[in-house]
């Protein structure tokens, strides 16, 4: 279906009508369908793009970073650079990367590839940027990230994308580009496309810095193993809302957990007029009393009208320590309204903490 | 930020809901009045409210295959209304339907031209890209946007008879097409 808009752009074929009287009423009632629709699928899709971070909160919450000495040359480890104090996804991705070293410079910002891996899950590339000119606080390569091997079956909720930034000093920012592979295929190699024609930055998204850059690349998926938990039982229940975990994977860099999130958003917010949203976030840690950070990716949303209560999310950590036996989640339930028309959630009332789940380790 | 008439299309393209916003209020109006022509006969303000949200769900799903300005924007957005309304028609013309007794039954309908009412927008629109580029703009006109022959001609500055030949062969060569696919 792709192609018609283009096709019906270049016809430039005129229809010559009288615009006709539309109701305030009838003109509020079109805006509402179509952003229903629009939300309903892009909360899968532009999970970045759109939400501008705002649902994402615990992806830059889930991270806090150390601060660096400015003076720190961008050489070697790249994922070094992230770091966190105490341990940090990215903890194993440097023995495992393959080392790209790419440079390429147009407009005035050079981009240089530094590494990536694939670990069949997720694929994560490192790149710095190095400009005289102000990028902003969290500039990125905005563009299309493409992978021969996926066709078109990643297209449409398929993945999702996050990205981490580091500012080094004033003219030089590491960046992590992390794709995951939400459904379709994880094939052993892949041949990646990164195309870019903007830099845009994530706080401010209106300022961006056109050029062209443009890299090839190859990776080979990391070993890994999957683990089916759907038959566990391994889940908590509240009035409205059940959380499952049910299936983990395990590669040499880092472990994926796969959760069914079921909820019901009039029970649970006990709310049937207004518009709510619940959103669930985790507190992952382990016997041994250590927490873990994560990259979360939320699935699709959960929706009372629309009949579709379940949302599968996923969230991807560290390899979890060799000594501990279990593993423990906390969903921490939040409710948030609109606010205003921008499609901007707040937040409203306690987080709601349900009872853990244990995931024993073998 | 502010949507205006200069930069809406750009942060349509970037999917910004403020520009949506901006595209209904403006264009709510023409959308409406493409729709209804076509589609008045039903009689039906939901179906017409359900295509004029579509539209602007396509346009908005869809704003990075535009290219151009305002007002190729306009002539776009028309287009891509009429497209929906031809595209509604096609199934609701699935579906069984009363007909009041004194309103004109459509004309007898030729078997092919059955065929291309019945088969979906994809289908179709999959095997129209198979043809060269003057045919696709032919055949789109006619089957997408159900235009008369004489306008089609009008449009490509070309004569009736020229577009009452390549219609024909265009269907022939979608049969084949349709055959084969069929077929294998």
């Amino acid at each position: 279906m792709k192609k018609l808009y283009k096709q019906l752009n270049r016809l430039n074929f005129e229809i010559d009508v009288e615009p006709m009287e539309v109701s305030e009423l009838e003109k509020e009632r079109i805006k509402r369908s179509v952003l229903k629709v629009k939300r309903k699928k892009h909360l899968t899709r532009n999970f970045v793009a759109a939400a501008t971070f705002l649902i994402a909160s615990s992806i830059t919450i889930g991270f806090s970073f150390p601060t660096f000495a400015s003076n720190i040359p961008i050489v070697g480890n790249v994922f070094e650079l992230f770091y966190d104090d105490e341990e940090y996804i990215f903890e194993k991705y440097d023995e495992f990367s393959s080392k790209l070293g790419i440079t390429q410079e147009s407009n005035g910002v050079e981009v240089t590839l530094t590494d990536a891996v694939y670990d069949g899950e997720n694929i994560t590339v490192a790149y710095t940027l190095k400009s005289n000119q102000n990028l902003g606080e969290r500039p990125v390569l905005f563009g299309d990230f493409i992978a021969e091997e996926f066709k078109n079956a990643h297209k449409y909720g398929g993945f999702s994308e996050n990205y981490i930034v580091e500012k080094v000093n004033d003219h030089e920012y590491a960046v992590l580009f992390i794709y995951e592979l939400i459904r379709g295929p994880r094939p052993e190699e892949v041949h990646i496309t990164l195309q870019s024609d903007e830099i845009v930055d994530l706080s401010n998204t209106s300022q961006s810095v056109k050029g062209n850059w443009s890299f090839h690349f190859k990776l080979n998926t990391l070993e890994r193993e999957t683990f089916n938990l759907a038959k566990e039982h391994l889940k908590t229940e509240a009035e409205g809302i059940e959380v499952s975990v049910t299936k983990l994977t395990e590669t040499s860099v880092s472990t994926t957990l796969y959760f069914a999130e079921k909820v019901d958003e009039e029970l649970f917010t006990k709310e049937r007029e207004e518009w709510r949203s619940v959103s669930i976030d985790y507190v992952i840690s382990d016997d041994l009393g250590r927490n873990y950070n994560f990259v979360h990716y939320r699935g699709g949303g959960h929706n009372t009208d629309f009949d579709s209560l379940w949302s599968k999310s996923r969230i991807t950590t560290n390899v979890f320590d060799e000594q501990a036996t279990s593993i423990t989640i906390t969903p921490i339930v939040h409710v948030n309204k609109k606010a205003g028309n921008g499609g901007k959630l707040e937040r409203i009332g306690e987080p709601f903490k349900m009872e853990p789940i244990t995931v024993p380790l073998k | 930020m502010k949507v205006t008439s200069e930069n809406f299309i750009k942060h349509l393209k970037k999917k910004r809901e403020e520009a949506l916003d901006y595209v209904i209020d403006n264009y709510i109006g023409i959308v409406k009045a493409v729709i209804y022509n076509t589609l008045k006969s039903y009689n039906d303000p939901q179906i017409i409210e359900e295509c004029t949200s579509d539209t602007f769900l396509g346009a908005f799903e869809n704003a990075k295959q535009f290219k151009g300005n305002e007002e190729d924007f306009r002539k776009w957005i028309c287009t891509i209304a009429k497209y929906k309304a031809i595209d509604k028609q096609r199934k609701l013309y699935k579906v069984p339907r009363l007909y009041e007794i004194d309103e004109t039954i459509d004309s007898v309908k030729s078997a092919e031209e059955e065929f291309l009412m019945k088969t979906s927008s994809e289908e179709l629109l999959k095997m129209i890209s198979k043809l060269d580029q003057l045919d696709q703009d032919i055949l789109t006109m006619k089957y997408f946007l159900n235009m008369k022959n004489e306008e089609i001609a009008q449009h490509h500055g070309l004569s009736k008879a020229a577009i009452d030949n390549r219609l024909y062969r265009g269907k022939k060569r979608l049969q084949q097409i349709y055959l084969r696919g069929i077929l294998t």
